[in-house]
C-alpha cells in the first residue's frame, strides 16, 4: 500500500473570472521508504499539492480528491485535532520561502525550542533546558551550522534565506517525521551546501526509513537523487514512472522538453527525436486552454487534443498525452 | 535605529513650528488688535500696551514677531481668558487631567474589548462570530457621541436614576485637585468617606467614559481584525501549523505579538478622533475638562483661549504620536534594522 496515495486532487478557488481549478485531478503515489520527486515549471501546482497535503490552504481555496490518504488514512476527512497529530510528527513539511516561514518578531532559537518533541524528552524538569539545547545543536549540526549559538540568538531578518532554510529543515526532522514533504529546499542554499543537504536526506531516507515528496525544478537533483518521479505542467499531471525509465525515454512532450533544457542531455539521448524547447510560456490561469493544457505549445498536437487526454499506462510508466513520444506519427 | 529617532525628533519639531505658525497667522487674521489676541489684555493701558509690544516684538518683523511668539508659548505664557483675565496656563493645568483621564479610561476600555474581539473576529473569519462583530462594530461606529451621551443620561441618569448625570465628584466630598486624576486625588486626600468618595467617583465615571468608549472600541475591533486576518494567512502561522503547534499558541505566541505593533499604531492615529469625541462628551456630561471649556471660549469668541486649545491640543496628538512611533520601532526587531530607519 502507497504511503501517500492521491487520486484526482483538484483544487479550486472563486475568482472575478468564475472557478478556477489551478490543479487539474492530478495523481500522486508515494511507497513508503521512497524518495519521489515532484517537478514541473514555476506556477504548475506544486505548492498547492504539498500545501493541500498539508491542509494550510486558506479558506478561498476548494480541495476535493476521489483520494487523498496517508497511510490509510483519509486527509480530507480529519478534524483539526486528529490533523494536528499528524502534521508535524508524522508529516512535515520544509517551505518554498524560508525567510517569511519563520516568525519574524521572535528569535529563531525561540521558535525551534517550539517545534522540539517534548514528549520525547525523558529526562527530569530541571535537566530539560540542557537537553533542548543539545537536541537543538545536533540538529544544526546536521544541516550544516556550524555557529548555532550566533543563529539561535538571531531574528530571522538578520540570517541569509539559506541559514533560514537550513534551520527550517532542522526543525522539520526534530519530529523524525515518516513523511517529508520539501519544497524546493535547496534553491536558496549555497551551491557547495545543496548536496550535504540532499545527503542527509538521502541518510533519513535509508537509516530512518523517511519518505520523501522532493519538489523541484532543478533535473538535476531528480536524477541523482530520487527514485521515482511525477511530472507536472499547468495543474496536470503528465507523465509518471520511474526516473531511470523516464530519463531515458520520456512519453509525454512536456517532459522530452524539460529534459532538453538540462544541459549535457543530448549526450545521454539516444533517441532520434528533434524536439526544441518549446514555445510560448506557461498559460495564466485565467486563460487555460481546454483540453490538454499544454496544447497550444506542443509541437505533436493535433486535433484530438481539445480533448483532455486521460492518463495511460505502459510498462509501469503512467503519461497522459494522445501522441506519446514512442508512438509514430505522420 | 538612533537615526531614525533622530528624524523623527527632527520631524517632530517642524511640524511643532508649522503649528505654531499656523495659529499664529490665524491670531493675526482674527479681528482684533494684534496685541490683545495675543495676551488676551482687553483695553490694554499704555503701560500695559508697551509692555506687550515688548515682550511679542511687536515693533520688528513679523519672523521676529513668531519667534518671540513661540517662546513665550513654550515658556508656559499663554496670555490670560478675554473673558475674566484670569491666566490660561493655570487654567489648562487645572483641566486638561480631566480631558486626558477620561480619555485614559476610554482607551482602556476601547483596547480591552475592542482587542480579543477582533481577534475572535479573525479566528473566526466569514463565519457567525465575524459578521455578528463586523456589524456590531458598524453600529458603534455610526452611532453619534452626543445622541449616545443624550439617550444615556435619559435612561440611566433620569429613568432609572442609577447614574449621576453630570460633573466628576457631587460637591459633598471636598477633595483638593493636586493631580487632577480624581481617583488619585482622592487617594491622595485625607478626607472621612474615602470609600464613598471613590464609589461616588466611578459612578460619575461610568457614563461619560463608555459613551467615549464606543467608538474607539469599535475602531480598535475593525483594525485588529484586519490586521490579524494579514498575519493569520502568513507563512510563518501556515509553517507553525504545519508543525503542528497547538491553535492557541499560534495565535497567541506568532500572530498576535506580530499583529499588535500595527494596531498599536494605527489606534495612536485616532487620537484627534478620541479627542474631539472627548470634547462633546465633557460638554454632554458636564465634565469639567478642556473641551467643555474650550467650547465655552468658542461661544465667547475667546481667542486667547481658543488658540491656546489648539496648541495643547494638537501638541498633545503630536506628542504621542512621535513617543508611540519609537516605541513601535524600538520594539519590532525587524524595524531596528538599519535600513529601515532610512524610509
Ligand atoms: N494565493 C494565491 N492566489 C492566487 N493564485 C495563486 C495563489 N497561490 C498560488 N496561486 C497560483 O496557483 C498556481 C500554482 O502555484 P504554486 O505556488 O503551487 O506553483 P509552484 O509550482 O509551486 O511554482 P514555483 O516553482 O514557483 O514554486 C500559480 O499559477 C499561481 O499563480
Ligand atoms: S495530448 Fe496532444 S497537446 Fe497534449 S501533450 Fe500530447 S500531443 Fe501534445
Ligand atoms: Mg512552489
Amino acid at each position: 500500500m502507497p504511503l501517500l496515495d492521491i487520486r484526482n486532487l483538484s483544487i479550486e478557488f472563486d475568482s472575478p473570472h468564475g472557478r478556477i481549478r489551478a490543479v487539474d485531478r492530478v495523481n500522486l503515489s508515494l511507497n513508503p521508504g521512497e524518495i519521489l520527486g515532484l517537478v514541473g515549471e514555476s506556477g504548475s501546482g506544486k505548492s498547492l499539492v504539498a500545501k493541500a497535503i498539508m491542509g494550510i490552504l486558506t479558506d478561498r481555496w476548494t480541495v476535493s480528491a476521489d483520494r487523498l490518504r496517508y497511510n490509510g488514512v483519509d486527509l480530507l476527512a480529519l478534524s483539526a485535532s486528529e490533523r494536528r497529530k499528524l502534521m508535524g510528527r508524522e508529516i512535515a513539511m520544509v517551505f518554498q520561502e524560508p525567510s517569511s516561514s519563520l516568525d519574524p518578531n521572535d528569535t529563531v532559537g525561540h521558535q525551534f525550542n517550539e517545534s522540539l518533541p517534548m514528549d520525547e524528552c525523558d529526562v527530569p524538569f530541571y535537566r530539560r533546558k540542557k537537553w533542548r539545547d543539545e537536541q537543538i545543536k545536533g540538529l544544526l549540526h546536521k544541516v550544516g551550522i556550524r555557529d548555532h549559538k550566533r543563529v539561535l540568538k538571531s531574528y530571522p531578518h538578520e540570517l541569509s534565506e539559506g541559514l533560514c532554510q537550513k534551520v527550517l529543515i532542522a526543525m522539520t526532522i526534530a519530529y523524525k517525521p515518516r513523511l517529508l514533504i520539501a519544497d524546493e529546499p535547496t534553491t536558496v542554499i549555497e551551491a557547495g551546501a545543496q548536496d550535504q543537504i540532499f545527503k542527509l536526506f538521502k541518510k533519513l531516507n535509508q537509516l530512518n526509513d523517511v519518505s520523501i515528496l522532493l519538489i523541484t525544478h532543478d533535473l538535476e537533483h531528480v536524477e541523482n537523487w530520487t527514485q521515482t518521479i511525477t511530472v507536472m505542467y499547468c495543474g496536470q499531471t503528465v507523465e509518471s514512472g520511474i526516473t531511470k525509465d523516464i530519463f531515458k525515454q520520456p512519453f509525454h512532450p512536456y517532459t522530452m522538453a524539460l529534459l532538453q533544457s538540462m544541459p549535457h542531455f543530448d549526450e545521454m539521448l539516444n533517441h532520434k527525436s528533434q524536439l526544441t524547447t518549446l514555445s510560448g510560456c506557461v498559460p495564466s490561469l485565467q486563460h487555460l486552454p481546454i483540453g490538454c493544457r499544454l496544447g497550444p505549445r506542443c509541437p505533436r498536437a493535433h486535433r484530438k487534443c481539445v480533448e483532455t487526454p486521460v492518463m495511460e499506462k505502459s510498462r509501469g510508466h503512467y503519461f497522459s498525452c494522445h501522441f506519446p513520444l514512442t508512438e509514430n506519427i505522420e | 535605529m538612533w537615526f531614525y529617532i533622530a528624524r523623527r525628533v527632527n520631524l517632530f519639531v517642524f511640524t511643532v513650528a508649522v503649528l505654531f505658525l499656523l495659529v499664529f497667522v490665524m491670531l493675526n487674521a482674527l479681528p482684533g488688535e494684534l496685541a490683545t489676541n495675543l495676551s488676551g489684555i482687553q483695553n490694554p493701558t499704555m503701560a500695559q500696551y508697551d509692555a506687550i509690544v515688548n515682550q511679542y516684538q511687536l515693533d520688528k518683523s513679523w519672523f521676529n514677531q513668531y519667534i518671540s511668539f513661540i517662546k513665550q508659548r513654550i515658556h508656559g505664557d499663554f496670555g490670560v481668558s478675554f473673558s475674566d483675565a484670569k491666566p490660561i496656563y493655570d487654567e489648562m493645568l487645572r483641566l486638561l487631567p480631566a480631558t486626558i483621564e477620561l480619555c485614559i479610561y476610554a482607551m482602556t476600555i476601547a483596547l480591552l474589548l475592542g482587542l480579543p474581539l477582533g481577534i475572535i473576529a479573525a479566528v473566526y473569519y466569514k463565519k457567525f462570530g465575524d459578521f455578528f462583530l463586523l456589524g456590531t462594530s458598524l453600529i458603534g461606529y455610526s452611532i453619534p457621541v452626543f445622541w449616545l451621551g443624550v439617550i444615556a443620561i435619559m435612561y440611566f441618569g433620569l429613568d432609572l436614576q442609577w447614574l449621576p448625570v453630570a460633573g466628576k465628584l457631587n460637591l459633598l466630598y471636598q477633595v483638593e485637585q493636586v493631580t487632577g486624576f480624581t481617583l488619585i486625588d482622592i487617594y491622595l486626600s485625607d478626607i472621612q468617606y474615602k470609600q464613598l468618595a471613590y464609589q461616588d467617583a466611578i459612578a460619575h465615571l461610568i457614563m461619560p467614559t463608555l459613551t467615549l468608549a464606543v467608538i474607539p472600541a469599535a475602531v480598535v475591533i475593525r483594525i485588529t481584525r484586519t490586521t490579524m486576518l494579514e498575519e493569520l494567512n502568513a507563512n510563518y502561522i501556515k509553517a507553525a501549523q504545519a508543525r503542528g503547534q497547538h491553535p492557541l499558541s499560534v495565535i497567541f505566541h506568532h500572530a498576535l505579538p506580530n499583529a499588535i505593533q500595527p494596531v498599536l499604531s494605527q489606534i495612536t492615529l485616532q487620537l484627534s478622533t478620541l479627542l474631539t469625541s472627548a470634547m462633546v462628551t465633557e460638554v454632554i456630561f458636564s465634565w469639567p475638562g478642556i473641551g467643555q471649556w474650550l467650547i465655552q471660549a468658542t461661544y465667547q469668541q475667546n481667542y486667547t483661549i481658543i488658540s491656546a486649545g489648539v496648541l495643547v491640543c494638537a501638541g498633545f496628538v503630536i506628542v504621542v504620536t512621535v513617543i508611540s512611533d519609537i516605541l513601535l520601532i524600538a520594539t519590532t526587531p525587524r524595524r531596528r534594522s538599519a535600513e529601515y530607519g532610512s524610509v
